[in-house]
């Protein structure tokens, strides 16, 4: 768990954050999200002592990170940063065990964990553990970043927009696959993004920051359903329907097939949104569901959608 | 890349250049016969009073010198000053330093006759300065040039300040002070030239005693001299870059 108790942070006369307090519970992801320099990095950086707020104090479980030596404090919490900042003088091996070996494990416990992280976030070990940074695309930097984040199994990560800086189907396809991983693992994530359809996907939380202050924290449902503020109106803007589809699996809505050939059909595992896409790309009323193996399950109608993304209460 | 699993070491092909050339200067009377061809009318074509292998050694041991002093002086100042409790001092190193390449190593070797006398030690001195610059500057602006986002992340990942300095900082700064390293010990080598000036050996000697005595082939003979040891240990501390900096090949 990580707590923030009235965390100002001023720089001169500027106030940063305006007395920031916020509860991320243990085992969940909460987005720290927001337009640029409204304080979300800021905040995120005080956890791990990279910046010392003006006034108040961040607690990790019950202890005061201030009270913690820093250096130790660092080492025992996972931290993704945008630009990633993989080592370039370190292969990708040695990078994955930089906090193992600060920590002073073995080395052979130190390889077999690298080769299990990299394994972990999809890099087969044989083919990437040698090979130095700068001959990696940039989603496979980021998923060596994600692993040497994960190595020394801390039960905390901080993210800052992790998945900011690579072309978005890439971005996409990783943010699934944390999303799997952190249904997994179960860390206690803050994670900063700007980006609206991000925080919806990946959040059990999000805390919608604007000029240092908390806008709004809530469930992604809640925060599309009753935005707040006006500003958390603004910053969802005319959208936010549709973004509560994404956050509604579409077997849901499935109904049992009735009897017609559907002519298109749409995965099971996809959210609602993706089927509500299609039927508008392909000008019909209702689509085929099928399974894993292509085997049609269900139905889910144009009516059922709209009727689920104008519900008051879920 | 194909070559760093193939060769046995990088470093051997350098090692036997250098073990070739001073089996070359070595051979004293085929020298003296292509210098008498080179000049016929020369009525000593060779330098007689130290064989071209002794005064190559000399050389370089002059050159090993001020070059060693240059890196254990240099590279720690150019730490000190870029760490915060050093930061203060960074202005006034960077001008003593500039100052030090400034003034010519003919003049630096003569005003410190008094303190060093006749021999290599002035010289050493002399050579240390006027080597100095490119080391400091080199490293200062390696250090200066580091990748933030890198940096950052070795922090939140807990590196401490020393931890921090030998594992992510030097290693990164290590291919721009290697350049400056190189750049000032070829500039050493050849500026060590001046050294018999003050007393001090290399192959400065004939060529000084050449252009006195007006015998063009003493000239040349420390001039050749000079010219390939310079080559050689360019080349040399460029295949040390590429050994102590795998990780950038192929760039």
């Amino acid at each position: 768990m990580i707590r923030f108790k009235s965390i100002v942070m001023r720089y001169g006369g500027f106030e940063a954050l305006k007395g920031v307090s916020l509860e991320v519970p243990e085992g969940q992801l909460v987005t720290l999200l927001g337009p640029s320099g409204c304080g979300k990095t800021t905040l995120l950086r005080t956890v791990n002592r990279l910046i010392e707020p003006t006034e108040g104090t961040v607690f990790i479980g019950d202890r005061d990170v201030r009270g913690l030596d820093e250096v130790e404090l660092r080492r025992g919490i996972g931290y993704v940063i945008q630009s990633i900042g993989l080592f370039p003088h370190m292969s990708v091996l040695e990078n994955v065990v930089v906090v193992p070996r600060l920590l002073g494990w073995k080395k052979e416990k130190r390889e077999t964990r690298a080769r299990e992280m990299l394994a972990l976030v999809g890099l087969e070990p044989p083919t990437f553990a040698g090979r130095y940074p700068r001959e990696l695309s940039g989603g496979q930097a980021q998923r060596v970043g994600l692993a040497r984040a994960l190595a020394a199994d801390p039960p905390v990560l901080l993210m800052d927009e992790p998945f900011g800086a690579v072309d978005p189907p890439t971005r996409e396809r990783l943010q699934d696959e944390f999303q799997k991983l952190q249904s997994e693992l179960r860390k206690t994530v803050l994670f900063v993004t700007h980006d609206l359809d991000e925080a919806v996907k990946i959040s059990d939380r999000i805390c919608l920051m604007s000029l240092g202050q908390v806008e709004q924290y809530d469930t992604p449902e809640a925060l599309l359903r009753s935005p707040r503020t006006s500003f958390v109106q603004g910053f969802l803007g005319p959208s936010r329907t549709l973004l509560r589809l994404s956050r509604i699996p579409l077997s849901r809505l499935l109904e049992p097939p009735d009897g017609h050939h559907p002519s298109a059909t749409i995965q099971h595992s996809v959210s609602a949104r993706e089927a509500f896409s299609s039927l508008l790309a392909n000008g019909l009323r209702s689509l085929g569901v099928t399974d894993d193996v292509g085997l049609l399950i269900g139905v889910v109608r144009l009516e059922t959608l709209l009727a689920a993304a104008s519900e008051e209460e879920p | 890349m194909s070559w760093r699993e193939k060769s046995p070491h990088p470093l051997l092909v350098p090692l036997v250049g250098w073990g070739l050339v001073l089996v070359l200067f070595a051979q004293q009377s085929f020298w003296q016969g292509l210098l008498s061809t080179l000049f016929p009318s020369a009525r000593s074509p060779i330098f007689e009073r130290e064989t071209l292998l002794n005064l190559a050694l000399q050389h370089l041991a002059i050159t090993a010198g001020a070059g060693a002093l240059v890196i254990l002086v240099g590279l720690p100042l150019a730490i000190f000053v870029t760490r915060p409790a050093g930061a203060a001092f960074r202005p006034l190193a960077e001008n003593i330093v500039a100052v030090g390449q400034t003034f010519p190593p003919v003049a630096v070797l003569v005003l410190a006759l008094p303190f060093f006398g006749f021999g290599s030690a002035g010289a050493v001195m002399a050579l240390f300065l006027y080597g100095l610059l490119p080391v400091v500057r080199n490293s200062l602006e390696a250090f200066a040039s580091l990748p933030s986002d890198v940096l950052d992340a070795a922090r939140g990942m807990g590196y401490s300040r020393p931890q921090l300095l030998w594992r992510v900082e030097l290693p990164l700064a290590l291919p721009v002070i290697l350049a400056g390293i190189r750049t000032s010990l070829v500039l050493i080598l050849a500026t060590a030239t001046v050294a018999p000036l003050v007393g001090g050996g290399g192959l400065g000697v004939p060529i000084i005693a050449g252009l006195a005595v007006s015998n063009l082939a003493f000239v040349v003979q420390g001039a050749f001299g000079v010219a390939l040891l310079a080559l050689l240990l360019d080349w040399t501390l460029g295949r040390l870059e590429l050994t102590l900096t795998p990780w950038r090949n192929g760039r």
